[in-house]
């Protein structure tokens, strides 16, 4: 019976024991959240206010040929002057200028400087390009361009190049989409600054020109 | 995990044992009443460690158990305020974020070429908080127990999308201060001690969580568990 006693007290005791060796437990914090992708895609002109909108305009106001100096227009462009220039684009100040029998015109340039444009502040650069998102497969950003006018002024006498770029550098618009920079899998954290260049010819009709530049980013 | 009254656990459990153990050495042998004696010492054996020990989240229900979930619904490394109910808890929903670089120091704006992206605090006021309702805190713990105890936690993702990782999601006590996500901490993997106390205690803990979203993270569904162990003997 003694036994029965002590088989019947370690039941016990090992059963009390089990209680006091609670003495560990988990709770847990389930934490969801749905992250969400996002784009912005902002450009800033030559209106000297560097707010970042989705159409912006450039206005360019007067200018000839001869690279008389720009009336009118924005004020960061008014009193730009044009470089004379054969065919090719090449700059032709050293010769005789608006009088080399090669001149086809003028070349305006906004702007020539290069200087170090920040977002809100450009002045050496024609256009900010802003594009800020989080992270995609791939991204693309490519520009396109349409002249409305009298047909003797082309597309392609708009032209463009990068802030730090060198005179050489610049490139006619084109009415087909053109890659200016791609990459991914990453996020999107663009600043371009860029240059516009103006050629205007002799071989123009007078008369107001609009070019209308389409900045395209495409993300997968 | 919810673990009450532990001295009515054992007036109701042990008590009618060894009271059955009295009875069977009456009936048998007076002589062996001693040893039934003994018995009836023992059931002053020390109680339960831990008394109570369990949670409440984000939800609006002020409910503590063992297994919280707190969903905030859709965000973004613009710190868009959170949108998602009736997924997202109303308690977050509306919450914006705020502009972060790197080290977790405030913005002006996201459009700071050193922005990273965007920290959701969850919920930054603080006070307010009871034994149940905590409608400045995130999370509310609640800690009893009757001897020597530690708290500990530590989390892991659940689910990710790329580039998201644990210590994303961080946390600080309710009334601590904070400059964006400075004075926050991230959550580790490992076990990681929150607090502790040589003796019996019964205290409330709030604390505030915060999402920091970058804009190198891809968009999707992400989940975090928090596990939270309280030891005591």
């Amino acid at each position: 019976m003694k036994n029965k006693v002590l088989v019947l007290m370690s039941v016990v005791f090992i059963f009390v024991m089990s209680m006091s060796l609670m003495g560990q437990t988990n709770d847990t914090v389930t934490v969801n959240a749905t992250i969400r992708g996002h784009l912005t895609f902002l450009l800033d002109g030559t209106d000297g206010n560097t707010t970042y909108t989705s159409a912006e305009t450039c206005d360019f106001g007067t200018s000839d040929a001869g690279g008389g100096a720009i009336t009118g227009g924005d004020a960061l462009v008014t009193g730009q002057t044009g470089l004379p220039v054969d065919a090719s684009g090449a700059d032709l100040s050293g010769g005789e200028g608006f009088f080399d029998a090669n001149c086809v015109g003028a070349f305006y340039q906004f702007f020539s400087t290069t200087g170090t444009p920040t977002r809100t502040s450009h002045d050496d650069a024609a256009l900010g390009i802003y594009a800020k998102g989080s992270h995609v497969t791939s991204y693309n950003l490519t520009v396109s361009a349409a002249v409305a006018g009298d047909a003797s002024v082309t597309v392609g006498q708009l032209k463009w190049k990068t802030n730090a770029g060198a005179y050489g550098t610049y490139a006619a618009f084109t009415a087909a989409p053109v890659s200016i920079t791609s990459g991914g899998p990453s996020a999107i954290n663009l600043m371009l600054y860029h240059d516009y260049g103006l050629v205007v010819e002799y071989a123009d009709v007078p008369g107001a020109f609009t070019w209308t530049v389409t900045y395209t980013m495409t993300t997968t | 995990m919810e673990i009450e009254k532990p001295f009515a656990c054992a007036s109701t459990l042990v008590v009618p044992i060894v009271l059955t153990v009295i009875c069977l050495l009456y009936s048998n042998s007076y002589a062996q009443q001693q040893s039934a004696s003994a018995a009836v010492e023992f059931e002053l054996a020390p109680p339960l460690a831990i008394i109570a020990f369990n949670i409440d989240g984000t939800d609006a229900l002020w409910t503590r158990t063992a297994n919280e979930t707190c969903d905030l619904g859709n965000v973004d490394s613009r710190g868009t305020p959170i949108s998602g109910a009736p997924v997202g808890n109303p308690n977050v929903n509306g919450i914006a974020g705020i502009p972060v670089d790197s080290t977790g120091a405030p913005l002006a704006s996201f459009d700071d070429p050193g922005c990273v992206g965007a920290f959701y605090p969850l919920l930054a006021a603080t006070g307010g908080g009871g034994n149940n309702n905590h409608p400045n805190s995130a999370l509310l713990i609640r800690v009893r127990t009757n001897s020597a105890w530690t708290l500990t936690y530590r989390a892991q993702l659940l689910a990710a999308t790329t580039n998201v990782t644990v210590d994303q999601l961080k946390w600080k006590m309710d009334a601590a201060a904070s400059n964006g996500y400075q004075g926050y901490t991230a959550f580790p993997t490992a076990d990681t001690l929150l607090a502790s106390g040589a003796g019996a205690v019964n205290t409330r803990y709030y604390v505030d969580y915060g999402l920091l979203v970058e804009d190198a993270d891809a968009p999707g569904a992400n989940s975090w568990l928090v596990t939270y162990t309280l030891t005591s003997n």
